[in-house]
């Protein structure tokens, strides 16, 4: 077997480690993870290679939060320590640029600062991908939800580990999006 | 050589009966296979099975991504790792046993490495699908090529890196607003540089590393913008110029009368030369080289900055130890159109120091003028039509830019045109009528 060969039996190795790593990288954090709850608002556009997505924009990235120890530069890495109430919903303790070594946070990305004392954050997660059929009706079923004025909520249920964190699902009320989106096909 | 493709073709298939019947003996053969290039027209049966294996790599890859992104609510998580890893498998066996077993297969190469290319894009599309993974079209492109390049030091197929250059210039759009300013081009492209086999007499380079070739030239300009353009103190005019000069250079010495398909370098050197002086023909662009001068670039001193102005430096640098090349080889054309380049950069020079910018447009205009002057005299010199209209298309093409943009009347404008046309007629007709044409540059 010639010395070609083994370099792409390596690279081979390389290219299916390289993906099977991703895949047990978010399986171990879906599995492992703390579920916490974030206020979500989805709109539905598409994606060439990876299919339709309902893209997510977050209350949490609006809103100004506490900065704890130096700045971090700006769309540098920064980590959002989060607190839960009783109903699992997430909501920012303060963000600082060094990475705690315990409790629940979240691994970010710094925005724009307001004052020396604020910063705005950037969550790593804004795509929940669906099946093609389904995505345009979820995106309706957002919209017809939010029309309603009995103050329901909608909350995208991440799964948070070590700073690493997962969409597992996207809710309209309590009901998982997919559901919501079949009933209102 | 100027015989038909067809008659190269009944020659070809003639030669081996007029040995066996003695009609010619093998060395006669063989200086006729020598005289009419009949080595490369090829072996038909295996551009087939090129054409064929690459049409279907594509095809079967491409419907692969779109089934995927079809996102099938019906796999689970844990299948669709195995659909994921499984079919990049499947297309890494493939590949593995086209190299192990038919290293010499170009269709078999060719088809694996395409095939293997578009998997990794469906492997990772459908990762990224089934964990919602953040990221832009950029990142998602980074990571596909960042897995794919390295393809080409192991897997000797050339499409990979056409596919990875076409690839290249969307990634650096994509990801120009990001902190590498589109940096990571240049290391996509960089990376291919070795499939682009730049080994002198374009005769001998293939149809795949033509491709390849082509992909570089129509890529480079537009994937190098979002570092090179968007930098204070203008560093796009020096490297443009850089690489035009550069782009003639590699004609004169790769392409050298070769026919229109297979001279990228000389087409693009051209083209990228009469685009970027006529473009400084106008002082509304000399006047913005000006406004972000080197003060400002000064002021905000950064690495994309100063990474700008080092490729401008490397284009160039490589443009002067071509120009010696070319100078050696005594192609005047060539010199013309680089001679014009160098031109470029002293506006560039001028600009810095604060010379108006009307009086360089006008200059420009000047140094178009003479470019197709001095083509069309060369082309007239060497009885070749095809540098004569060159030379000709240059003048027109600096006519209409001048005839729009000025106040003269129409009279003036009309006559200058049918003064043209005219010239284009005398010079095509007086050409027709000699016997031999030179050689274009």
């Amino acid at each position: 077997m010639s010395s070609r060969v083994l370099a792409f039996a390596a690279l081979c190795l390389l290219q299916l480690g390289a993906a099977a790593s991703g895949i047990a990288t978010h399986e171990r954090t879906l599995s492992k993870g703390t579920p916490i709850l974030l206020a979500v608002a989805p709109v539905d556009p598409a994606d060439p290679f990876r299919g339709r997505y309902v893209s997510l924009s977050f209350d949490l990235e609006q809103a100004n939060h506490r900065l704890q120890g130096p700045a971090p530069r700006f769309d540098e890495p920064a980590y959002v320590v989060l607190e839960l109430d009783a109903q699992g919903v997430a909501t920012v303790q303060h963000v600082t640029a060094t990475k705690p070594k315990a409790g629940l946070y979240l691994r970010a990305q710094s925005g724009w600062q307001e004052s020396d004392t604020t910063i705005h954050v950037s969550l790593p997660f804004d795509r929940y991908y669906m099946n093609e059929t389904l995505a345009p009706a979820a995106e309706a079923a957002y919209r017809k939800a939010i029309a309603r004025t009995d103050g329901i909520k909608n909350y995208a249920r991440v799964r948070v580990l070590e700073g690493r964190s997962v969409i597992e699902a996207v809710l309209l009320d309590g009901v998982p999006i997919e559901q919501a989106a079949r009933l209102n096909k | 050589m100027n015989a038909s493709r067809s008659f190269r073709e009944w020659l070809r298939d003639e030669l081996p009966g007029l040995v066996k019947n003695e009609v010619l003996d093998v060395a006669s053969a063989e200086r006729l296979t020598h005289h009419y290039a009949l080595h490369e027209l090829g072996d038909r049966t295996a551009l087939r099975k090129l054409v064929l294996a690459l049409l279907g790599s594509f095809l079967v890859g491409a419907g692969v991504i779109l089934l995927f992104a079809h996102n099938w609510d019906e796999l689970s998580r844990p299948m669709r790792a195995v659909v994921s890893l499984g079919q990049l498998a499947l297309a890494q066996a493939f590949a593995g046993y086209v190299l192990w077993r038919h290293p010499r297969s170009s269709a078999g190469l060719e088809g694996g490495g395409a095939l293997l290319t578009l998997s990794i894009g469906a492997a990772i599309g459908l990762i990224a699908q089934t964990y919602h993974l953040d990221g832009e079209l950029g990142d998602f492109m980074l990571a596909w090529i960042a897995l794919a390049a390295p393809l080409l030091y192991v897997l000797p197929a050339r499409i990979v890196a056409t596919l990875v250059l076409a690839a290249a210039p969307v990634l650096a759009y994509e990801r120009a607003h990001d902190l590498d300013h589109g940096f990571v081009y240049w290391i996509a492209a960089a990376s291919v540089l070795p499939a682009l086999e730049l080994r002198e007499h374009a005769r001998s380079v293939d149809g795949l590393t033509l491709l390849g070739r082509w992909a570089f030239v129509l890529t480079l300009p537009i994937g190098a913008a979002p570092l090179i353009v968007e930098q204070s103190g203008g560093p796009w005019l020096p490297f443009y110029a850089g690489l035009a000069a550069s782009c003639v250079g590699l004609g004169v010495l790769l392409e050298n009368s070769a026919s229109f398909p297979r001279r990228p370098f000389s087409i693009a050197g051209g083209l990228g030369t009469v685009v970027l002086t006529l473009v400084l023909s106008y002082d509304e662009i000399v006047d913005e080289v000006l406004t972000t001068g080197p003060s400002l670039y000064a002021d905000r001193a950064s690495w994309p900055g100063l990474a700008a102005f080092g490729f401008a430096l490397l284009t160039l640098a490589i443009a002067g130890a071509l120009a010696l090349r070319v100078l050696r080889a005594r192609d005047y054309a060539a010199l013309a159109l680089i001679a014009c380049d160098a031109f470029a950069v002293a506006v560039y020079g001028l600009a810095r120091a604060h010379i108006a910018p009307e009086a360089l447009a006008i200059v420009c205009s000047v140094a178009l003028l003479a470019l197709g002057s001095a083509l069309l005299t060369f082309g007239l010199r060497g009885h070749s039509a095809s540098l004569s209209n060159k030379g000709l298309a240059v003048l027109a093409l600096l006519f209409v830019a001048r005839f729009f943009d000025t106040e003269l009347s129409f009279v003036a404008r009309g006559l200058g045109f049918v003064t043209l046309g005219i010239a284009f007629l005398v010079v095509n007709v007086l050409l027709s009528r000699r016997p031999k044409e030179g050689s274009a540059p």
